[in-house]
């Protein structure tokens, strides 16, 4: 017999199998699900991820999570398992078609794999008091400089020195941020939107507005299908306002947006003293909100590049942190 | 009403019931009769919208069927001439 020969043999052999329906049926679930028949149901049911992360089991780990979350993957990871493909290529290959499917970092677990931790979650935020962070951000640091932050540089000690921070900063950022929204389909003023939201974590987006230090310290989400979706939300939009604002922290280098920027700070703290006088709040969900994003009116018509605009939108120059939990 | 039937005839009913027809398994066959020498041919020829319908076909297939197990299996005996209907239930 020759090879063509046994291959068709085989073929047939495979066909004259599945006229019987019911061993149709158990191959088709050995197929995809064979974990249905290899396992107890009630098992399958009943056991937790943490049970395969404490005896080791990282494989078993990535089966769990896509048997329960992303079953094409689980029946693809289960055939390339199938066909001999070591489980750290098949772990890999989990890794990254969740992270395609979702832009859920899987990729970037501090530890290989680690699905039992939650599902991770990029966190973009920073701490502006970080004595490093004016010379390693230092487009962030422009961005907040013109809303009239310094460095009280009076200690020898640079780690000793602290910001400088007009009154208000944090609610005039928050004012401006909201009077963006209604001009948002002009990519300027959405990118400085996106700017100002990201560097006074004023987004409303966790991710972005929480840096990896307080992020970790969350209960992390779980890999449950409803969770994922969650997630996936939260990364799809902190996506979406990261490239927005790595765009926005450029053009902020642009003079005749630079002006325009600092005189609309001027005018939001003078509005937003105003008000605290009279003891009323800013930072509350009647005042400010998706129906009344500007109650103070300020107008952004005014907002355009230079003539001559220098500054290139160089996404690939601005360093982004993105630490995973 | 009586229903005079024995486990052996129940069970016998279940194994010439039709048999459930599933996208995936119509995937197999065609798999096979498209000349697939291996038992469980792999899935990279499949679209991705199609693996992700069938895997969940199954994935349901496989719960239903368990569930439908649990059930069957903790029917509690019941007398086979009922005179009060409602005793039954």
């Amino acid at each position: 017999m020759n090879v063509h020969d046994y291959l068709q043999q085989a073929s047939q052999i495979n066909q004259t199998l599945v006229r019987d329906p019911q061993t149709l049926l158990a191959l088709t679930v050995a197929w995809l699900d064979p974990l249905a028949i290899l396992k107890d149901q009630e098992i399958l049911v009943d056991e937790e991820i943490s049970d395969y992360y404490y005896s080791g089991d990282t494989m078993g780990e990535g089966l769990y999570v896509t048997r329960r979350c992303f079953p094409d993957i689980y029946a693809r990871a289960i055939s390339k398992l199938r066909t001999g493909i070591p489980f750290r290529e098949v772990l890999s290959f989990i890794d990254d078609e969740i992270e395609n499917q979702t832009q859920i970092p899987t990729s970037q677990f501090e530890e290989g794999h680690a699905y039992a931790f939650g599902i991770p979650l990029p966190w973009y935020g920073f701490e502006m008091e970080d004595p490093d962070f004016s010379t390693d951000h230092e487009d962030e640091w422009h961005l907040i400089q013109l809303f009239g932050v310094g460095i009280d540089d009076n200690e020898s000690d640079r780690y000793s020195n602290t910001l400088d921070m007009p009154e208000n900063i944090w609610l005039v950022a928050y004012v401006l941020r909201w009077s963006l929204w209604e001009y948002r389909h002009s990519p300027l003023h959405e990118t400085l939107m996106h700017a100002i939201s990201y560097v006074f974590s004023c987004s409303g987006n966790s991710s972005v507005d929480y840096s990896y230090d307080v992020g970790i310290e969350f209960h992390p989400l779980q890999w449950t299908p409803d969770d994922v979706e969650f997630a996936q939300v939260i990364c799809e939009e902190a996506n979406n306002i990261m490239q927005g604002a790595v765009i926005g922290l450029a053009n902020a280098y642009d003079p005749a947006i630079q002006k325009t920027l600092r005189a609309k700070i001027a005018l939001a703290s003078q509005l937003v003293q105003k008000r605290l006088d009279k003891g009323l709040k800013i930072h509350d969900d009647t005042f400010i909100n998706h129906d009344t994003p500007n109650p103070f009116e300020i107008r952004w018509d005014d907002l355009r590049a230079s003539a001559h605009h220098e500054t290139e939108s160089d996404v690939a120059e601005l360093s982004l942190r993105v630490g995973a939990a | 009403m009586t229903l005079d039937i024995t486990a052996q005839e129940l069970e016998a009913i279940f194994m010439n019931a039709d048999p459930f027809s599933l996208e995936a398994s119509e995937a197999l066959e065609t798999a096979y009769q498209q000349g697939a020498t291996s038992f469980l041919p792999p899935l990279d020829q499949l679209p991705r919208e199609k693996l992700l319908r069938i895997a969940i076909e199954v994935k349901d297939y496989t719960e239903r069927c368990w569930r439908a197990s649990n059930r069957l299996r903790d029917v509690q005996p019941m007398p086979s001439t009922l005179y009060i209907a409602e005793f039954g239930l």
